[in-house]
């Protein structure tokens, strides 16, 4: 046992120092953040404004129609002229405005016809559209109250019918949200799979390496073999939960900091428009409640069992990589490798059809055998599976890594001793059965 | 007493018979040679007496008591493949091949330490194994195998790939390590080396030991009344039917004695003719010979 640890404490400390690993761990996510972080960041920082001169000739009512009816915002700024815009052209070069928005006389709001945009340069396309949204805004709610319709009637026209998902079982009663339980179920389920085939393979690696070294045969005449693989197996699993609590923590500080600011812009573009981005308000709630389905899923129960799926495949296939790396060496072997990956593979088709039948019979058999539960069970958690099918997927996957842990064993200390031949199938076989 | 005892040995990979009936015993603080052609079982029963695999039958005792796991511990290994971890700096690399053999960490550094400075090496300490010369890493190899001060040191093709002042430096501290009270496990195709550091031989052929003993006395064993006689005056008739002359070069006679006839015979002749005799010695077959005849013979079988 203390021998296994000293393995372990090499195979982790030698990994966590490489430079690969610091890069990966530390910078990957924060470029990942940095790249989704930095559209906003740069339109917020953007100081240019188009600054726009509206002339309103189409006196539909007093004032024109568009009179002080636009919003500034900070790409944007409208000023209302009151020259004609015979004028205005000629004028416009000295004003410093960026162009002229002319509504003619015979402005049609039915047809939306009878505009103009005049400037030197062509309109961005995101101000043109921002333009015509709120002209169009502007002009829906005049023909809606020309028929008497209340943009409470429109709001409630257009109205869709949510289904409202109750789960009862053993764990209580609880609303569910079907589309954030496929997201996280899915998101789950993916981390589960690159898991397992990114630590999976990095054994793999490890044990190739000792073997074409041959310091295998130095290590085993001080431990025993299977001590050298469990002491592998465990010393990278530990350097992939090392990199996913620091991802982890910066994942989350990040959105803590992005959170802080989001929410002052979120609140900021609230009291700016008030009214007009009908749609808008309703997009915030639908965010906010979907936050707050997030943040009412069981997240110790769905934490702590993933963890529990996450450690179990990653055993089970890590044993498997690593019988495969005693059993080739140098340059490996393709379909050994395949062989291996190949469940893997099926467990992802399998949870994407899960996802539409969180409780279907596929669901539920591939969740009871060891090679497909890790990823198939961690994708169905936010469904609210029946304890019973936790529980038993559980102990299947148990028996499922100590089993090919000890199949494992077998075949690799024969393996890492084996030089020269490419093995076969047949051949494994028979090295389980060989005496110590 | 003997460090080491083979009793009745056998060992099989599948249906191939690797070991048969393998015994032998290793007196302590002998140095002791494992002969063999290629495929013979040398690096079976090595692998047996190392504990990294079990014997299908038979007895090993290490020290008069059956082996055990922890015996590993007091036994030193260097493979003829040598190896390393090639990313671990040279001190890291020692201080935890010295921790899996039993060694606390701060005993294991310091005894790494002592090796180096030993050795003259200490410049090394933190230089990378893949950063090293082949000889370079082999010094490593050896301080590695002989660190924990294991009472057995079985060291495989231990002089390939070294160049002469290195191998001698390595011979050196073997026999150092002899008298301070281990014994060696040699296992080499280099016949002059056993020869000259070998007290006892074991020569392995198809999974059997054909040869078992003191060089001495194997020598004797298959010594073929072989004379070598250097004399000033080459003139000399010797009585055909009881010495005969293998070879001649110059002055220098080689003569096999017939059946029955003694040194002394071969001596009264020479005085009787009144020759000057230069040099008068026996000629014993090299370890050389033997194990090619012993290997070839066995292949006839």
């Amino acid at each position: 046992m203390n021998k296994t640890w000293i393995i372990i404490k090499r195979e982790y400390i030698t990994r966590v120092r490489k430079k690969l690993f610091l890069v990966t761990t530390i910078l990957a996510p924060l470029g990942i953040a940095l790249i989704s972080v930095l559209p906003v960041l740069m339109s917020s920082v953007s100081t240019e404004k188009t600054v726009i001169g509206v002339i309103d000739d189409s006196k539909i009512d007093s004032t024109g129609l568009f009179f002080e009816k636009f919003q500034n915002d900070n790409s944007l700024e409208f000023i209302y002229l009151t020259n004609s815009y015979e004028q205005a052209k000629n004028e416009y070069a000295s004003t410093g405005l960026n162009g002229i928005l002319y509504i003619a006389p015979e402005f049609n709001m039915y047809e939306g016809t009878g505009v103009e945009y005049y400037s030197k340069e062509q309109l961005g396309l995101k101000s043109q559209s921002n333009i015509e949204k709120q002209m169009s805004q502007i002009t829906r709610e005049l023909k809606l109250a020309k028929i008497e319709i209340t943009p409470e009637i429109i709001d409630q026209l257009s109205k869709d019918v949510r289904i409202k998902s109750i789960v009862s079982n053993e764990q209580g009663t609880q609303e569910g949200n079907t589309a954030i339980a496929t997201m996280i179920g899915s998101i789950m389920g993916f981390v589960i799979y690159i898991v397992m085939l990114m630590y999976g393979t990095m054994v793999m690696r490890g044990v190739m390496e000792e073997k074409t070294n041959r310091i295998a045969e130095v290590m085993v005449s001080s431990v025993k073999p299977f001590q050298l693989m469990l002491g592998k197996i465990v010393g990278i699993g530990m350097v992939g939960l090392t990199q996913f609590i620091i991802w982890i923590i910066i994942v989350v500080s990040i959105q803590m900091g992005v959170g802080l600011f989001y929410g002052e812009q979120m609140a900021q573009l609230q009291t700016m428009q008030p009214g007009v981005g009908m749609e808008q308000p309703q997009n915030i709630t639908a965010l906010a409640k979907a936050f707050g389905d997030i943040a009412q899923l069981p997240w110790v129960y769905i934490v702590s069992s993933f963890l529990f799926f996450f450690l179990g495949g990653y055993l089970l296939y890590a044993a498997l990589f690593a019988a495969v790396g005693s059993a080739t060496g140098e340059e490996g072997d393709q379909s050994l490798t395949f062989i291996v990956t190949l469940p893997v593979i099926i467990s992802i088709m399998i949870m994407i059809n899960t996802l539409e039948q969180p409780n279907g019979t596929l669901a539920i058999v591939s969740s009871m055998i060891p090679f497909t539960a890790p990823i198939v069970m961690c994708a169905r958690l936010p469904f609210h599976p029946p304890l019973w099918q936790l529980i038993l997927s559980m102990l299947s996957l148990t028996g499922g890594f100590i089993f090919t842990t000890w199949l494992a064993g077998r075949i690799y200390r024969v393996g890492i001793l084996m030089y020269g031949k490419k093995v076969t199938l047949k051949e494994l076989g028979k090295w389980i059965f060989y005496k110590a | 007493m003997a460090i080491l005892e083979l009793k009745q040995v056998n060992k099989y990979y599948d249906k191939y018979h690797a070991l048969r009936d393998v015994s032998l015993s290793i007196e302590p603080q002998s140095i002791f040679g494992l002969l063999g052609p290629n495929g013979a079982g040398k690096t079976t029963m090595i692998r047996i007496i190392t504990g990294i695999t079990a014997a299908d039958q038979g007895d090993v005792i290490f020290n008069d008591k059956p082996f055990q796991e922890h015996h590993v511990e007091e036994i030193g290994y260097m493979p003829e493949e040598r190896g390393l971890y090639k990313k671990m700096k040279v001190w890291e690399q020692l201080v935890y091949l010295a921790q899996l053999k039993g060694l606390s960490a701060k005993d294991a550094k310091d005894r790494v330490y002592a090796w180096m400075e030993k050795m003259d090496i200490k410049d090394w300490w933190n230089k990378k194994i893949e950063e090293l010369s082949k000889g370079m890493s082999q010094k490593i190899q050896f301080i590695s195998t002989v660190v924990h001060e294991p009472r057995l040191i079985i060291l495989d093709e231990p002089f390939s790939g070294l160049d002469p002042v290195n191998s001698v430096l390595i011979q050196n501290e073997i026999e150092e390590l002899r008298l301070k009270g281990a014994t060696i496990l040699f296992s080499t195709h280099r016949m002059e080396q056993v020869e000259e550091i070998c007290e006892q031989i074991a020569l392995i052929n198809k999974g059997k030991i054909i040869l078992n003993g003191r060089v001495k006395d194997i020598k004797q064993q298959f010594k073929q009344n072989l004379y070598s006689v250097e004399l000033l005056d080459p003139g000399i008739q010797f009585r055909n039917d009881y010495f005969n002359v293998v070879s001649r070069d110059a002055n220098q006679f080689k003569i096999k004695l017939a059946n029955g006839a003694t040194s002394k015979d071969l001596l009264k002749t020479l005085v009787e003719q009144d020759a000057d005799v230069l040099s008068f010695r026996e000629v014993l077959p090299s370890l050389n010979e033997i194990f090619i005849k012993q290997v070839t013979e066995g292949t006839h079988e």
